[in-house]
């Protein structure tokens, strides 16, 4: 990106941080307009956003597989004496 | 009920309901916390806390139902104590990601990926490879991605909890997917390239 376009828009790496926050917060006006502004002029974050969407529902599903039906009962005869022993 | 439980000295009614109940109890905390040793500790420590707090219970709840909100909290007290974890310092990956003018480090900068998000969920060597590099976190990263995916909390709620600022928990939100995305990236996505 050259020196222009920097002021303009801020860093790169202010830019994937400001994509990481939007997965937990929403971001202010200001912050969405510059996002916007850095995405459609830097393939690179575009793609860093895209990933990001990508790894949310890899994650969501990842758990979602592991929580499909109740929660697995386990069994754990050991810890009840231990417990017990210790009351 | 109530009268039934009064009458038996207060250890041995709990010691009844470590059997009737810690199986439950243990698979929660294991689900949760995904670190057997450490559900065996939560679970532990909920009976602990229910036989020195049994005063409190008056039989108003089922017994299942209170201990699980004990458990409850000594989880998220778990999560809060990790949270607070400082990361280990040789996890600066992150320092070679971007040039020192904030671009995109030239090895770094994302390249597209190819493979179908959806297609690939659904493949064992895939899910082993994103088990791993979930494992290989730093415990504060790791339990702010459990917080966000795990436990489908808000932000708000998730800093709420852990008692941390929301620019605190972004952060931690960033480092982690960087680090995730990274991982994927060799191990998977690059693979073929490398
Ligand atoms: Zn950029």
């Amino acid at each position: 990106m050259n020196g222009i376009m920097k002021k303009l828009v801020f860093s790169c790496k202010k830019a994937s941080e400001l994509i990481d926050k939007e997965s937990v917060f929403p971001l202010n006006w200001l912050e969405n307009i510059q996002l916007k502004v850095h995405t459609s002029l830097c393939k690179a974050c575009l793609e860093y956003e895209k990933q990001g969407h990508i790894l949310d529902e890899l994650i969501d599903r990842h758990h979602q597989h592991e929580n499909q039906d109740e929660i697995p009962q386990v069994e754990n005869q050991e810890l009840k004496i231990k417990i017990i022993s210790k009351l | 009920m109530t009268d039934q439980l009064k009458e038996k000295p207060t250890s041995e009614t709990i010691k009844t309901w470590v059997d009737l109940y810690s199986d439950s109890l243990f698979s929660w905390a294991l689900h949760k916390t995904s670190d057997r040793e450490v559900a065996e500790d939560l679970v532990q420590e909920t009976f602990l806390a229910a036989l020195q707090s049994y005063h409190r219970f008056e039989g108003k709840s089922q017994p299942k139902t209170w201990l699980m909100a004990i458990l409850k909290n000594k989880i998220l007290d778990h999560y809060r104590s990790n949270f607070k974890k400082p990361v280990p310092l040789e996890n600066s990956f992150l320092d070679g990601i971007f040039t020192e003018d904030e671009n995109w480090n030239s090895k770094e900068t994302p390249q597209p990926w190819t493979d179908d998000a959806h297609e690939i969920m659904d493949q064992d060597e895939f899910k082993l490879i994103l088990s791993n590099c979930l494992k290989k976190l730093p415990l504060q990263w790791k339990t702010a991605i459990q917080l966000k995916y795990f436990e489908e909390k808000s932000g708000d709620e998730i800093c709420q909890e852990l008692e941390v600022t929301p620019t605190n928990f972004w952060q931690v939100i960033h480092r982690s997917k960087l680090q995730l995305r990274k991982c994927l990236e060799v191990n998977w996505f690059n693979k073929v390239a490398l």
